[in-house]
């Protein structure tokens, strides 16, 4: 499969932790056009600022949380078509239905393997 | 003592007055008086009681206060600690594998380079030297793969931060509740978290309404054409 490996791809985790290991799994992967964000309310005036090709977030952060970050994403006009991968501990299926009806192209529950991100990654090109 | 025994000896009290029997007359009215006694006894009892009770209330308030002025807010400070603590440890051990991971790469390249450098092996020596730069390069590729799963492994510190967060959030409540008591304030309650925040990692994951895993995950976001 063909994926532009170019794409500006914004990580969005409270945990810097986390946001560091996925960067480090999107570079194993090929993608080394990488941003970050601690939650959602400073994600948004990165990705209104545009350019950001793909959108990997967790749902758990203080402030504006994952959830509500791809409702905004989903509503905004310049912003709604963009890809978003929720990488999250949250694990109640009401959840998962509930980023499903947001829009969610793909979900991941932590913890997680570095397949599993590539996996997803690739199902979520190879429709879009 | 019931009301025929009281007006027995009452009858008799008024026979002892009347036949000036003072021994007898003493004797009726001790026994009307016991049980005046007797009340009276159950009475400081229940008395004794509330005191001790209300004084053990007053302790235990007391106790409540040193804990929420002093404990509480020290039990906040000790659960970021380790929040922070786990970070730092994990962003050393981050450190330490993305140092090692174009090590492992460059042994890698060297082997691959000095293959097509020197091409096919005749002698024996040659052999020899390319039978060990494919054990090399085995080695290399699965140093790799374990550095990886070391870098995965650090992802506890995510979840298990999380959790202490939710801890943290309950120390907190429980410290603004007490003080609400103390100052005797009533009503009010934590403010409920609207379910946008996120619930954190569940505390099991065999629940009814819980995923087991990425497999369930993926099977209901199939079922909901995700």
């Amino acid at each position: 499969m063909n994926i532009d490996k170019s794409m500006k791809v914004l990580v969005v985790d409270d945990f810097s932790t986390m946001r560091r290991i996925i960067r480090n799994l999107l570079r194993e992967i090929g993608f080394t056009n990488t941003v970050e964000a601690d939650d959602g309310s400073t994600a948004l005036p990165i990705l209104k600022a545009g350019g950001v090709d793909f959108l990997i977030t967790d749902w758990n952060m203080p402030g504006m949380p994952g959830i509500e970050l791809l409702n905004a994403v989903r509503s905004d006009e310049k912003l709604k078509h963009i890809p978003v991968l929720m990488v999250t501990a949250e694990a109640k299926r009401d959840q998962i239905i509930q980023a499903a009806q947001a829009g969610i192209n793909g979900y991941i529950v932590k913890p997680f393997t570095a397949a599993t991100l590539q996996q997803k990654i690739e199902k979520i090109f190879a429709s879009v | 003592m019931d009301r025929d025994e009281r007006l027995s000896w009452a009858r008799r009290l008024v026979r002892a007055i009347e036949a000036g029997d003072e021994q007898a007359e003493n004797d009726a009215a001790n026994a009307i008086a016991r049980r005046q006694c007797l009340r009276l006894h159950a009475e400081l009892a229940r008395i004794a009681q509330e005191l001790r009770e209300t004084l053990c209330n007053v302790a235990a308030a007391e106790e409540l206060a040193r804990i929420a002025h002093r404990e509480l807010p020290d039990t906040h400070v000790r659960l970021n600690q380790v929040i922070a603590l786990t970070e730092e440890a994990a962003h050393s051990t981050l450190s330490a594998v993305e140092a090692s991971m174009p090590l492992a790469d460059a042994i890698l390249t060297a082997v691959e380079r000095y293959r097509a450098e020197h091409g096919v092996p005749r002698s024996a020596r040659g052999k020899a030297l390319a039978a060990l730069l494919d054990g090399v390069a085995a080695s290399a590729v699965e140093l790799r793969h374990r550095l990886s799963d070391v870098m995965m492994a650090q992802s506890f510190q995510d979840i298990t931060g999380q959790i202490i967060r939710r801890v943290a959030g309950l120390v907190a409540d429980l410290e603004a509740v007490i003080a609400r008591r103390q100052t005797g304030r009533s009503g009010g309650g934590a403010d409920g978290c609207p379910s946008n925040v996120g619930e954190g990692p569940p505390l099991s994951r065999s629940g009814p309404d819980v995923v087991a895993g990425q497999e369930d995950v993926d099977e209901l976001l199939a079922e909901l054409g995700v």
